[in-house]
């Protein structure tokens, strides 16, 4: 049985210009200690879809389908219910460290609060807990910092708090939605250390959503990779990245830049903008930018349909050694 | 915090003597004097009245003198209210003027604080829609047509109340100025509110809060309610100064003796003294005010140090 499974998951916003389908028919499922990548252009919906599976949609969001976490079904939770969840079993790092912490409480608070929150314990013993799990990201002289404020922090010690904050209940299952996006290369290595480190001695199944590949092979086992709010394609880690089958993956990978690269020729680009949500194409969303598009491309999308044990793909396009 | 203290302090009496300085020579540029305006006086009684308020030295010598009694904490004799010295004139006036405005406003900060953060966490519900219909009504309809109702209808038709009067300060006659008084500042109150607590409700820090599955109560009044409030606590420090200083329509529709009846009639009057002492007044008030903004300031947000 596995640790989250999300079947055929919709998530829509009504806006004053009409309908926004942000996640179209999303369908994964993760085992205990293990970690899936989501990668895709700003805009595939890859945030949405965990906030929607967390139940943190803006107000004019709706979630349509099914999310059950540990046999349990999360969509249709009353606030109250998942708020049992969230912070305990499920939860979440966010992609800015400098805005993500409260400004205007001490870090012992906000991390005390999660423990005497889900695990009842009083001050005391929550703060006990919360400098051991700062010592555990390796903040230095946590004792003393922890009734530091978020500013007196640097940009990366911010983000380590955030996770150390997260790890505080053990979680299940983390979700880390860009942790590395706003942090320098050197900082971003930490991160990924301290990722890794967590997913191998505690057994917490990790979500990570990224731009950045080289992030995804350093911590994940399996990526699925989103366009328009579809799974393109997915598999296990090696596979996408040694055989991508989908062209929007190909195009994914063409355009990380190498050292090796003549520096006088141009960065290769997936050519084209994708699609606007409000307005999906009856096809496959990526047709239009697509080198490989054939007539039926743009009369049906193509179903995601298995290759072989773990990989899926959703194309038309004859598989390519 | 005490070294920015002591420094504010000190800082604050040139801003004074810029304001008293000002007003003290608009006051003489305007044409008239105290004693023009009643029936003319034979010039034996203009010169002993000059005479005797000194109005016949140069006018630098005059503010000097001003500013040596100023200084000796004696803002002087009132021109027009013989026998009464701006002092005594003050001393009566101000503290029903404080009593009604610090209540007023201690009733809309509460008042509006919790309707802002409300409608703010209600965003587009029909509780949302009566708060903020109900404080536009409130910051359009002005108080001389407020308070003038609510005499009519609590006093003169269902006689709960009574319609004017100081009484000493008594419940039942503060109720109604009171009320007057402090229904505009719960109307902006809680417009402000509203809208910074809504800017809040949307930061990353109150979705890492929700994240972590804390309650919407702890949410609003552990992480939002702090800086939510700042906008508030800026706009508080001169209106409450404006309001604890008196407000000439309560007063006069209420008649109460505070001290915005003395600032209007001093000014009518050309009573220099009683005028300059007023604005020295409210001058100082609003420079404390704005002290104890700053001392908020600090207190509710870590990253401001002094």
């Amino acid at each position: 049985m596995s640790l989250l499974s999300v079947n055929n998951l919709n998530i829509a916003f009504s806006t004053t210009d009409g309908a926004v389908s942000a996640v179209n028919g999303i369908s994964l499922s993760l085992n205990k200690g293990e970690a899936l990548g989501i990668v895709g252009e700003s805009g595939s919906g890859k945030s949405q879809l965990v906030l929607g599976i967390l139940g943190l949609l803006a107000q004019n969001g709706k979630t349509f389908g099914s999310v059950k976490f540990h046999d349990k079904e999360l969509i249709g939770l009353s606030q109250n219910e998942l708020n049992k969840i969230r912070g305990d079993k499920i939860s979440m790092i966010f992609q800015d460290p400098m805005t993500s912490l409260n400004p205007y409480l001490r870090i012992s608070k906000q991390m005390t609060e999660v423990l005497m929150l889900h695990k009842n314990l009083s001050y005391a013993e929550a703060k006990k807990e919360s400098i051991h799990m700062l010592d555990m990201v390796r903040i230095p002289e946590a004792k003393n910092r922890i009734d530091m404020y978020p500013h007196e922090f640097s940009g990366g010690m911010r983000q380590r708090v955030m996770i150390a904050m997260s790890l505080l209940c053990k979680p299940d299952l983390l979700i880390a939605d860009e942790p590395t996006t706003a942090l320098d290369v050197t900082v971003q290595a930490q991160i990924v250390n301290l990722l890794q480190d967590l997913k191998r001695d505690l057994d917490t199944a990790i979500i990570l959503i990224t731009h950045d590949l080289g992030v995804v092979a350093g911590i994940c086992d399996n990526v699925m990779v989103m366009y328009a709010g579809r799974t393109m394609e997915y598999g296990s880690v090696n596979n996408i990245f040694y055989n991508p089958q989908h062209p929007y993956t190909q195009g994914l990978l063409r355009s990380i830049p190498r050292l090796t690269d003549d520096s006088y020729s141009d960065l290769p680009t997936i050519p084209g903008n994708p699609p606007s949500l409000l307005n999906l194409p009856i096809g496959c969303p990526f047709q239009e930018r697509c080198e490989y598009s054939v007539e039926k491309c743009s009369i049906k999308p193509p179903p995601l349909v298995s290759l072989s044990n773990n990989r899926k793909k959703a194309c038309y396009r004859e598989s390519v050694q | 915090m005490v070294s920015y203290t002591i420094k504010r302090f000190f800082g604050a009496w040139p801003t004074l003597l810029v304001v008293v300085t000002l007003s003290f020579f608009l006051m003489r540029l305007a044409p008239g004097g105290p004693f023009s305006g009643e029936r003319v006086l034979t010039p034996a009684v203009q010169a002993n009245l000059d005479a005797k308020y000194h109005l016949n030295d140069p006018v630098i010598v005059q503010y000097f003198d001003y500013l040596w009694s100023l200084l000796r904490g004696d803002f002087g004799p009132s021109f027009k209210y013989p026998d009464w010295t701006v002092n005594q004139l003050i001393a009566q006036g101000f503290p029903v003027s404080i009593w009604l405005g610090g209540w007023a406003i201690i009733i809309a900060v509460f008042i509006g604080i919790l309707i802002g953060s409300l409608a703010a966490f209600k965003q587009n519900t029909w509780i949302d829609y009566l708060a903020t219909g109900m404080s536009m009504t409130g910051i359009s309809i002005p108080s001389f047509v407020t308070a003038p109702m609510m005499t009519l209808l609590f006093a003169v038709i269902l006689h709960w109340l009574p319609a004017g009067g100081w009484n000493d300060g008594a419940f039942s006659s503060m109720v109604l100025p009171v009320t007057a008084l402090a229904l505009p500042q719960i109307a902006i109150v809680s417009r402000i509110m509203r809208g910074s607590m809504i800017e809040v409700l949307k930061s990353n820090y109150i979705r890492t809060a929700k994240a972590k599955g804390i309650p919407n109560r702890i949410i609003i009044f552990r992480h939002a309610i702090r800086p939510a409030i700042l906008p508030v606590v800026s706009y508080l420090g001169p209106a409450t100064a404006g309001i604890i200083t008196g407000s000439v329509v309560i007063e006069q529709i209420f008649s109460l003796p505070g001290l915005g009846s003395y600032i209007t009639k001093g000014a009518l009057n050309r009573d220099y003294t009683l005028v300059l002492g007023t604005v020295i007044l409210f001058a100082a008030i609003i420079i404390a005010f704005n002290f104890i903004v700053d001392v908020l300031y600090a207190i509710i947000d870590p990253k401001i140090k002094y």
